[in-house]
């Protein structure tokens, strides 16, 4: 069970991170061919924005599950900072349940939305393949997708975090989450 | 009594909300105070195309929309927005009330969707900051914002203009920085929008009628009786006439109110160059729509 | 329905869980306990709120902050607003004022304003004897012209949610950024030279030429960014992708300092940082529906408009709720949530909604500095090494001076208006 977590947290997480990371550089690059087109050739490319928009929702829900495994959510922790030893454990617990309970609703809800969404297309944009229509339901899916690795990934940061706690060894959430978590520029 | 939300993505002084008002008030009275509405405005529960997606899961109740996003879930829908296919306001609305009109709103359902009536945005009219817009050549080069509507796209670029997509609130400080030159619109959101104020020139192109819709969700159609549905279907006919008489009046006031305020009026526009020089987007038309489908309604005579 | 929303949401806080899962958390209970509406709605505001062109500005700013820093661009900056305010006393601590003026002037967002200017600043102020927490907390205001001067994340959000022109509202910035900037600046100076700090704050610094000429790439940014905007080139999205290419060719082909294996550094941290401040945006964007279906923003506004008679008395209202929601609820949030409700009735007032848009935006990047939980507090306590409560004490003047200046923003609208009107009368 928790060598299985253990390969899916290496595997899974970090492929998302680096798809995330694609992602980013992709919808970058197709943003700046969309100026480029507009203002220097004059001639607006019409399918550039709506597929970055798209990107961009992948990137979120993908980088969503990195920054779950990071600590790097926002939270009011003044209450988890004064706690220590054993309560730290229990609250420890209680919140990333409640993170994980929420994150599997969204992939449930996000599933059926992607399957219930599948006969609309997605406007102004042509599948380069076959000319046809390209279904709103791989935007959709990034939700679901990208909700289930997060969860994955708070579990894993959980486990971490608790036999830190346990065993005494340096808090991988820091002496206060508040001041050391990786909270980075937002 | 039953409260169900009506939402639109245009203001509390649209002709949207003229039509929800009056369809409302309608109901009322013809429920006997079973079913109220209230009206939502502004986009304040989602765009044109959450709207549509909503009715459909059922999260939103009834909606006024544009064909805009329609198109993206029934596609037969999408003949409606070739250029030049109605010859006036009484022409759009025969064929819409008639049976092409109601063979379409048939189609609905096969999508999740149901339709309660057209409605009506009006012909559009383009606007720009370069120059008089009288001729085919005259439109060429020009950058003008459209909506991410495939057929609008295929006849702006056919004219050899530059459609750019973008989102309407942006569009003022566009037009304004130059961002890009012009835009199409039916003369009551030129005006409402005060357009007059970053655009030189109106040509009364009147290339694209744009109808509107209202929809009501699936799931609560299929929980009415059938006396219930009349009274659905009457109303909403109410709200559909009060908005064309709005459209109406906002077209013949706002061109003089335009002219007031400063923008230079084309007011002989040269459609017939106009159609001739779209031929070759009337082609790619006629390929994907069917060219009985396109001259059953160029054509339809009550 | 809306009471149960609130007290789930501040529970959930207090408990420490991250601030988006506890909107959600409210959300999901309030539209399954107190609503028919089919669920479903939930995953349909999560994708469909940033499904929305103006909203790609945000990650790609993040992503051009980080690059200016990783570059180089920023430490250059810094050295050159050294080598202007000059060698007078107190001269280090008024010119950290003004590399964020001039860093704001590229980055959208406060937090990445910290990190890049404080990481190179407080340091130094340190070196030169400044108490420590005086030096964050310095750092920590400063910071909040990130999103006060354009480009700006929180402009990006309130003329998304309140349909006004995102361009006019980065105008309308350059006024109270200047204002604020100016105030901090006196006050700053005044306070070293009352305390008698920073007395050999001239040691070190680059003269002036050599440090303009550095920092020219730097300084060029703005021009391009915001030139680009104001004379139609690009939308401030595109505007934002043209910050990220231009950061990358200073840092890639100018100063060499990015490699490859700091350019995936600074992807993977702008990823995550993006991610983090999206879904709080996604989460409030359910909330925001479900209490608009509720019809509250609708009885809010009601309320509001027969509860004052006139404008002075609905703006003080207006800015006592937007400090106390600052102190608690993230600004992204709070602006999609409030903005809809606000700026219609600000509206009824007669008062314009940019003007309205900079009043809710000052206030609220208060909020970035106020405890409990302020972003750019834990960001510069994060780089100066100190905990909340010591900086508190030396906190509070600045907010002091912060809420004079928000009480100038909000009864003379010129301050955000000037630059607009001079722009759209040319
Ligand atoms: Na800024
Ligand atoms: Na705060």
């Amino acid at each position: 069970m928790f060598a299985a977590l253990k390969i899916a947290d290496k595997v899974i997480v970090r492929t998302a991170l680096a798809a995330a990371i694609a992602m980013m550089v992709s919808m970058t690059l197709i943003s700046f061919y969309q100026v480029i087109t507009r203002f220097v050739f004059e001639q607006p490319s019409t399918w550039s924005e709506v597929t970055a928009r798209a990107i961009n929702i992948w990137m979120i829900y993908l980088g969503l599950a990195a920054a779950c495994r990071t600590g790097a959510l926002m939270a009011v922790d003044t209450l988890m900072i004064r706690l220590t030893g054993r309560l730290r454990t229990i609250l420890l617990v209680m919140v990333s349940s409640i993170t994980i309970g929420i994150l599997l609703t969204m992939t449930w809800y996000g599933w059926d939305m992607a399957g219930r969404v599948r006969f609309q297309s997605l406007a102004g944009i042509q599948n380069p393949f076959d000319g046809g229509t390209v279904s709103i339901s791989w935007m959709y899916a990034a939700l679901p997708i990208g909700s289930l690795i997060a969860a994955i990934a708070v579990l894993a940061r959980t486990i971490e975090e608790i036999h830190a706690l346990t065993t005494g060894s340096a808090d991988p959430a820091g002496e206060a989450s508040a001041l050391s978590r990786p909270i980075q520029e937002v | 009594q039953s409260d169900l939300t009506i939402a639109h993505a245009l203001s509390s002084a649209s002709h949207y909300s003229v039509g929800a008002e009056a369809m409302a008030v309608d109901l009322a009275e013809r429920s006997g105070g079973k079913f109220k509405l209230n009206e939502s405005y502004g986009s304040s529960l989602g765009g044109e195309r959450e709207l549509v997606e909503g009715t459909q899961i059922g999260t939103i109740d009834l909606a006024i929309v544009s064909t805009g996003p329609i198109g993206n879930f029934v596609p037969d829908v999408l003949i409606l927005d070739i250029p030049f296919l109605f010859s006036g306001y009484e022409h759009a609305h025969a064929v819409l009330d008639g049976p092409i009109g109601q063979k379409l709103l048939d189609k609905f359902p096969e999508h999740g969707l149901h339709a309660l009536a057209w409605a009506e945005n009006g012909f559009r009219n383009l606007t720009n900051n370069v120059r008089p817009v009288a001729e085919p050549t005259d439109a060429e080069g020009l950058k003008i914002r459209t909506m991410e509507n495939p057929v609008h796209m295929e006849a702006f670029r056919t004219l050899g203009m530059l459609p750019t997509p973008m989102a309407f609130t942006e569009l003022f400080t566009a037009l304004e920085q130059g961002t890009v030159d012009g835009e199409e619109n039916p003369i009551g959101v030129i005006l409402s929008a005060n357009f007059a104020d970053v655009q030189k020139y109106l040509s009364l192109t009147r290339h694209v009628y744009s109808p509107a819709l209202i929809l009501i969700s699936p799931s609560v159609w299929d929980g009415l009786s059938d006396e219930e549905k009349g009274w659905f279907e009457e109303s909403a006919k109410v709200g559909v006439k009060a908005m064309r008489d709005k459209v109406r009046s906002d077209a013949e006031n706002g061109i003089a109110t335009l002219k007031k305020e400063g923008m230079q009026v084309t007011e002989n526009v040269n459609t017939a160059a106009f159609q001739q020089a779209l031929q070759p987007a009337f082609d790619v038309f006629a390929e994907k729509f069917g060219q009985e489908s396109i001259d059953a309604i160029r054509n339809y005579k009550p | 329905m809306t009471a149960f929303m609130l007290t789930t949401m501040v529970l959930l806080f207090a408990l420490s869980v991250p601030i988006a899962i506890a909107i959600l958390g409210a959300s999901i209970g309030g539209a399954i306990l107190f609503t028919s509406l089919n669920p479903l709605v939930v995953a349909q505001r999560l994708v469909a709120t940033l499904d929305s062109f103006p909203l790609l500005a945000i990650p790609f700013f993040i992503l051009a902050g980080n690059l200016m820093e990783a570059g180089g661009i920023s430490r250059r900056l810094v050295e050159f607003a050294k080598s202007v305010v000059g060698g007078v006393q107190g001269g280090l601590a008024c010119s950290c004022v003004l590399t964020c003026m001039i860093f704001a002037s590229v980055s959208g967002s406060s937090i990445a304003t910290t990190f890049a200017i404080g990481a190179i600043i407080i340091p130094a102020m340190i070196r030169h004897g400044y108490p420590v927490p005086f030096a964050a907390a310095l750092q920590t205001t400063s910071a909040e012209l990130g999103v006060i001067i354009p480009p700006s994340i929180p402009m990006i959000l309130y003329g998304v949610s309140a349909e006004v022109s995102i361009g006019d509202l980065f105008v309308a910035g350059i006024g109270p950024g200047l204002l604020i900037g100016g105030a901090l600046i006196i006050f700053v100076f005044a306070t070293c030279l009352w305390n008698g700090w920073g007395k050999a704050d001239g040691e070190g610094r680059m003269p002036l030429w050599p440090s303009l000429l550095q920092a020219s790439w730097g300084l060029a940014m703005p021009v391009i960014v915001l030139g680009g905007i104001y004379r139609g080139i690009f939308t401030p999205t595109e505007a934002s992708v043209v910050a990220v290419i231009y950061a990358l060719f200073v840092g890639v082909v100018i100063y060499r300092t990015i490699t490859l294996s700091a350019l995936i550094g600074v992807l993977r941290r702008s990823v995550i940082s993006s991610s983090v401040i999206m879904f709080i945006i996604a989460a409030a964007g359910v909330f925001s529906f479900l209490i608009t279906r509720a019809g509250v923003p609708a009885t809010i506004g009601a309320w509001l408009v027969e509860m004052f008679s006139g404008p002075v008395g609905f703006l003080l209202a207006v800015n006592a709720v937007l400090f106390l929601v600052g102190m608690f609820i993230e600004t992204s949030a709070a602006i999609i949530v409030l903005a809809p409700i606000l700026a219609p009735v600000a509206a009824q007032f007669g008062v314009n909604p940019v003007q309205f848009g900079l009043i809710m935006i000052v206030n609220l990047a208060m909020g970035m500095i106020t405890p409990p939980f302020g972003v750019n507090l834990f960001a510069a306590c994060q780089v100066a090494g100190i905990s909340i409560d010591k900086i508190i004490g030396y906190l509070i003047p600045f907010v002091i001076v912060i809420i004079a200046c928000l009480a100038v923003v909000t009864f003379v609208p010129e301050v955000s208006l000037f630059f607009l009107n001079v722009l759209s009368s040319r």
